[in-house]
């Protein structure tokens, strides 16, 4: 069964193991919407580690202190490992800077096709705990 | 021409200046050059944390009033705060690079090889030492020292920051020199009793006695009264060796030089090594307390000459220079390694500690097999004539 849960900033879905994000169009992300975001996915996951996947095309910018968040211990509570499928060149910059620079403490990597990304997280599911 | 990119580089320009504020605002074409502004957007918000990081060390580590370096492994200085500067007038140009032995006053060899020894084992390790300012003063400090975590966690450079103690010691000497001084008034008081109670008393005694011999015709008591008068002649001889260990008059009326001959003179001492003073003209009379300080370090220094080092020559030296008096003393016996006696040393320490109240300063030089030799300078202060 998929469970949704729809924000002002993002729609989440739980398959399983694997939640799938997906921004809202011209989304400016700040601290204040990244703590959002995050403590919308901990909810539907049940605060329970999970493959994540962000469709992030909506994005438009992401403020340092959302970026630096996003890639502390509380930013990624829950997420085993992040694929980011990107598709515009502004997604795509913000995307790559923020692997580089930010560098998120769990496996993270970006993509342009939404297969390929979720080929690359399947091989993190055996590192799930069984109650995950 | 897309005006987006004359406002990127007028932003790169603020970026260059230290203006990280500026922003970009991004089109609604959100094409490649619009994420090109989003990714200077991001620049600027990197370089501002990190700019003003940077600033907020800067200040603190330049705030202090403490000194601070950053050491090499090898103990070559890289960095220095403010604070180096204004209390020892070397500028950082001048110091980088250099090893940090050589801001130490010189009878402290190898002493970073002691720090990096000591830091294996400790954490952090702290103690007192004396830096030497452009000007040659010396100034006292208490040290600490520790690693600096690098990247990859490797310890890479070593922090030092030394604090000054001036004050500290100047309140250790007046303490240091009022127990000493307490000490020699004392001992002065001591010998003056001795010399003028019991002394008075043996004359007193010794007179009865040769009255009594000259008086007495029986042989047998006669000769008892004749050696009782010899005894006491002894009695008189070791009372006054006592007297002088104690306190020697000579220094008080006719000063150091004249003491250490008389200490010198001494028949145990002859009988066991050959000594030689000498004195280069115009050696001044020093403040008595100076003086009192001076013949107890050569009268420990003879005492260890002939206890410790088995000596058999002993050369004493008095010169004055500028504003100095210089004294060497040196045996000809086996000597001893002056590393493995640092720490426990208390004869040495006790040298240094009577003449620290005056300033004064003493080089210790021995190896094993090459004998021992003291260099005390101590500065005049104001010469008695």
């Amino acid at each position: 069964m998929v469970k949704t849960l729809d924000t002002p900033y993002v729609k989440l879905e739980l398959h399983d193991d694997l939640l799938i994000g997906t921004y809202k169009k011209g989304l400016k992300v700040t601290l204040e919407i990244a703590k959002e975001i995050v403590k919308a996915r901990l909810e539907l996951t049940d605060y329970k580690p999970k493959l994540t996947l962000a469709l992030n095309a909506g994005v438009i910018s992401m403020d340092k202190k959302a970026r630096d968040y996003l890639s502390s211990d509380e930013g990624v509570r829950g997420v085993i490992a992040g694929a980011i499928v990107l598709d515009s060149p502004v997604g795509s910059f913000l995307g790559n800077f923020y692997l580089s620079v930010s560098k998120p403490k769990v496996p993270a990597r970006i993509f342009t096709k939404k297969e390929d990304a979720i080929k690359w997280l399947s091989k993190f599911r055996k590192t799930i705990p069984n109650n995950g | 021409m897309d005006n987006r990119f004359g406002r990127i580089r007028r932003v790169l320009m603020d970026y260059s200046l230290g203006n990280f504020d500026k922003k970009l605002t991004m089109s609604s074409r959100m094409d490649e050059v619009d994420a090109f502004m989003s990714g200077v957007n991001m620049l600027g918000e990197e370089l501002k944390d990190k700019t003003i990081s940077r600033d907020y060390f800067n200040n603190i580590f330049n705030s202090v009033s403490d000194m601070v370096f950053v050491l090499d492994k090898q103990g070559k200085i890289k960095n220095i705060n403010h604070s180096v500067t204004n209390h020892l007038q070397y500028s950082l140009d001048f110091l980088k690079g250099k090893p940090i032995d050589y801001l130490l006053d010189k009878l402290q060899p190898d002493w970073f090889s002691k720090i990096l020894k000591d830091l294996k084992t400790s954490r952090k390790i702290s103690y007192e030492t004396v830096f030497k300012t452009k000007d040659k003063n010396s100034y006292p400090v208490l040290i600490s020292a520790s690693f600096l975590i690098g990247g990859k966690n490797l310890k890479e450079k070593i922090l030092v920051t030394a604090k000054d103690i001036s004050d500290q010691k100047k309140t250790q000497n007046i303490v240091l020199k009022a127990i000493i001084e307490a000490e020699e008034k004392e001992r002065m008081r001591l010998a003056k009793d001795i010399h003028d109670s019991v002394g008075q008393h043996l004359s007193a005694i010794k007179f009865y006695i040769g009255t009594s011999a000259d008086a007495v015709e029986d042989p047998k008591q006669k000769s008892i009264l004749l050696k009782a008068n010899a005894a006491l002649v002894d009695v008189q001889a070791d009372m006054r060796n006592i007297c002088f260990n104690i306190m020697p008059k000579s220094l008080e009326v006719f000063g150091l030089i004249k003491a250490v001959e008389e200490l010198c003179s001494k028949d145990q001492l002859l009988n066991q090594m050959k000594i030689v003073i000498k004195e280069s003209d115009g050696f001044p009379r020093l403040p008595l307390q100076q003086e009192f300080a001076l013949f107890r370090i050569i009268q420990e220094f003879i005492s260890n000459a002939l206890k410790h080092s088995r000596a058999d020559s002993l050369w004493i030296e008095f010169r004055c220079k500028k504003k100095f008096v210089l004294i060497s003393l040196v045996d000809n016996g086996i000597g001893f390694d002056l590393t493995k006696i640092r720490n426990h040393g208390m004869g040495l320490n006790n040298v240094r500690s009577r003449i620290r109240p005056y300033n004064g300063e003493v080089d210790i030089i021995s190896q094993p097999g090459k004998g021992t030799r003291y260099e005390i300078l101590i500065p005049m202060g104001k010469a008695m004539k």
